[in-house]
């Protein structure tokens, strides 16, 4: 009954694994991207700086 | 850790690393400050405190800038209300308040600072550009505040 149990739970952590990867990679786009624009909006904001008077 | 986690910190802790970078070298190496509440005054003197007491344009030696512009600002104006600085003259703003919070805008250029009471604001800026330029309050500070501004004309040298 024991090893029974055992089984199940390592198979249920193997396929929660594998789908928080997939979700994981998703979020590292979502993250990344926002970091680029978070990054570009910066810049632009910094250059209007340098040219204003 | 994961993978992507050791990504995500690599990028997240070197964009900080770049801005501080950037933050530290300009007010360190090139001297920029925030603009307010470095100096104190008493507001209920403004108008017998120097410079305050001759408030307007006057011309400088010995200094990094050409001219110091000192404005008091109240509710709801600028004194002075109208300057006229010569092309490319290096100008620095003392502005304080005698009453409430007011700001110190002068708009298309880097001259934004808060006006406190209590406090002295300053700003150096160069006028390279020939023109008018509208000074505002962009903080709101009573029932006349829309219609607080006052103006500097940049004109052409003799």
């Amino acid at each position: 009954m024991a090893k029974a149990a055992l089984q199940n739970d390592t198979e249920k952590k193997k396929w929660k694994d594998a789908e928080e990867s997939g979700n994981l990679k998703g979020t590292l786009v979502a993250v990344m991207t926002m970091g680029v624009l978070i990054i570009a909006a910066w810049l632009g904001v910094f250059q209007l700086f340098l040219n204003r008077p | 850790m994961h993978k992507y986690e050791k990504i995500w910190l690599v990028f997240g802790i070197g964009a900080l690393i770049f801005f501080l970078s950037v933050i530290g070298v300009s007010a360190f190496y090139l001297g920029n400050q925030p603009p307010s509440c470095l100096a104190t005054i008493d507001p209920d003197k403004v108008d017998q405190t120097a410079p305050f007491n001759e408030p307007g344009l006057k011309k400088v030696e010995g200094k990094d800038w050409d001219y110091e512009l000192v404005y008091v600002a109240q509710a709801f104006s600028y004194t002075p209300n109208e300057v006229e600085i010569p092309k490319g003259a290096k100008v620095k703003f003392i502005v304080t308040t005698k009453d409430v919070i007011h700001g110190f805008e002068v708009a298309g250029t880097n001259v934004n600072m808060m006006v406190e009471p209590g406090y002295i604001s300053e700003k150096v800026a160069t006028f390279d550009k020939p023109g008018e330029y509208l000074v505002l309050c962009n903080e709101y500070c009573g029932a006349g505040h829309h219609m607080m501004y006052s103006k500097i004309k940049v004109v052409e040298n003799q």
